[in-house]
This record gives C-alpha cells, structure tokens and sequence, in this order.
C-alpha cells in the first residue's frame, strides 16, 4: 500500500498526505510510525505536500497542522516522563535544555512520555504520549546514547524510533520541572514553586493554536498546577541537572 | 471638577476595586492568579499580594486592608509604603481601580 492511501491519527485528528515522491514515502511512513493509522475509508485532513520536500520537513509541517487543528487538547511545548510517584512535566524557555534533562531521566530508567510535545487533555487534565520519532542532532552522553534503539536503515539521519511504551496511558501528573539554564559554576538549585506561578508557567508554555482560549487555557493550567508539585530547577550543565532532578523525583 | 488619575497613588484613605473583566482565582496553597479578559493577561500573586487583592471590592481601603492582613500574617512586615506602590503597579496594568 502506498503512503497516499492510509494517514495517521495525530491529536485526535486523520491526516493524509498527497504528492509524496515515491522516494520519499519510506522514510516519511519510518518517521510517523508511532502514530496509529488511519485506514484508507477514514475521515482525514488532505496535506498537500510540495515537490522536493524531504521527509522530516513534511513531518514537521504535519505535526505542526495536527497541533493547529487538535481537537480537546492543550499541546504544551514541554518534555514529560512517568515514574512510581507520577508523570512529571519539564518545561523551560527555548535553549533550556528540556530535551536533553528528558531524555537524561528517560535514560535513567524513567518511562518517556515525550521529549518534544505534550498533550493535555482539556477534559480530564490527563496527559497522552507523544509518539514522535526523537531528533538528535547534538553531542549527547555515552549513558543516554546507549539507550536510544538501533536506527532503522529507513531512518532518516538523526532521527531514532520512539521507545516502546508499557501498555495504558501515562499516570497522572504529580511534578512539574521549570528549567532554566544556571551561569557557568553556578551551583544548582531547586526552588518551591507557588501554585499560582506553576499555572503561569504552564500557561507559557502552551502552544497559542487558531482555537486558543486564553482563559480556558489560564483554568487549565491552573487545574493541573494544582494536582502537582512545581519547582524550578536551576542548573548549568545536564548532567547536574539530571542528578538534582533524579533526587527530587526519587 | 474632581477628576483623579487612576493610575496614581491616592491616600490611605482610598478605596480599591478589581478592574471589570478582571478575575481573582484563589490557589489551594494561597497563591492566586489575576487574570483579565479584556487584556488576555495573567499575573500570579503570592500569599500576601493575594489576600490583598481580595479585598478589591471598591469598600476596602489601603488602611483598613493593611490593618486586615497584619491581622491574618502577624509575622510578616507589611509596610504601607510597598503596599500602595504594588496596588499602583496593579492599577498601571489595568488590573486594578482606584474607586
């Protein structure tokens, strides 16, 4: 079956994609694995993909429409991982370092939720897995290297496949990381967050879509503050942070 | 003519109200957040900001809003110097009048 007769179900919604070179079309279907699939009689958005595009640009345009259209879910630019106490959120400005804390707590044996995107469900305030191949194109750890599966020869460069998730949705959310990035030598810290100022943080950190209700996101994030313990999380290097964050979701 | 400026900083004696569209949502542990609707901006507060703006309902003033929360937090300095310098701050963003 070809790639233009099936799509993916992203956010709660069907996508398919029209005018993929055939050349492109493994890679493409390698890179959206972790999405269940939408069979050919179903319901989908149409993404008309231009000539010359490659496969990792047409997946990120996809998943950037699925995030415009999602429907009953807040996406929140945030890294997540699930452990015994819970789910724990990592958000942070861009360049923080939430990708490479996530993935260091995902190599130390936490489950991973996402490195990337996180929805939440307006609903219920629960989070869902962000199956997203994980793009690593940085120097990384040799500890965290050796747990990224094997890329498949389909792979495009840089990318590797989602790890394999247990069955069932991820536990409930009970921590939330604020990261920001310390001076050189400074020493980390890990600093109580006010509800009022774990809601602010979230509320930052939600992706501001065509649908995006300020006070419906502002009740939100508000409702999951109130569920977890926030604390910002000071440090200048990854390793630190990892360990500070290890000790703290102990 | 007694007209007021409603972002400078009156008296003691003056009352305070939430800006309309703005909305105090209190925490469980004492925070709050302000939010207006018109300006689609939030501000999160801390314990004592937040019992403050509680009582922005056009009845209290700066003085008997001070005496109320060194009532609730004996042990915390409240000078009504910083409290009328953040109210000002509030009423400078929009979140707040002078009444």
């Amino acid at each position: 079956m070809g790639i233009a007769e099936y799509g993916w179900i992203i956010l709660g919604n069907a996508f398919r994609c029209r005018g993929v070179p055939a050349a492109v079309q493994p890679a493409l279907a390698a890179l959206l694995r972790g999405f269940p699939a939408a069979g050919p009689a179903a319901a989908a958005v149409e993404v008309l993909v231009p000539p010359q595009e490659d496969a990792p640009l047409i997946e990120y345009r996809l998943i950037n429409e699925a995030i415009a259209r999602a429907r009953g879910r807040w996406a929140l630019h945030a890294g997540a991982v699930a452990g015994s106490r819970g789910t724990c959120l990592i958000i942070g400005e861009s360049g923080a370092g939430k990708t490479s804390l996530t993935l260091w707590l995902w190599a130390s044996g936490l489950e991973l939720v996402t490195d990337d995107i996180l929805p939440v469900r307006q609903s219920d305030l629960t989070v869902e897995r962000f199956p997203r191949v994980l793009h690593m194109d940085c120097e990384y750890s040799p500890r965290l290297l050796e747990r990224i599966p094997a890329r498949p020869p389909s792979y495009p460069a840089d990318y590797y496949p989602f790890p394999e998730a247990p069955a069932g949705e991820p536990p409930p959310v009970t921590d939330l990381l604020v990261l920001e990035r310390g001076a050189e030598g400074e020493a980390t810290s890990l600093t109580p967050l006010s509800q009022a100022e774990a809601a602010h943080h979230l509320l930052g950190a939600v992706i501001k879509s065509p649908a995006f209700d300020y006070g419906e996101a502002l009740t939100g994030m508000i409702g999951l503050a109130s569920r977890c313990r926030g604390r910002k999380l000071r440090s200048s290097t990854p390793e630190e942070a990892g360990t500070a964050a290890l000790g703290a979701l102990g | 003519m007694n007209e007021r400026d409603e972002t400078s900083s009156p008296g003691p004696g003056a009352a305070f109200s939430l800006a309309p569209g703005v909305r105090l949502e209190p925490l469980g542990d004492g925070s709050a957040v302000l939010y207006s609707r018109e300006l689609d901006q939030s501000l999160s507060l801390n314990h004592t900001a937040a019992l403050l703006c509680s009582f922005a309902d056009g009845r209290h003033t700066v003085s008997s809003a001070l005496r109320e929360i060194r009532q609730v937090f004996p042990h915390d300095t409240v000078e009504e110097g910083a409290l009328t310098a953040f109210l000002s701050d509030l009423a400078a963003r929009q979140f707040l009048q002078w009444v």
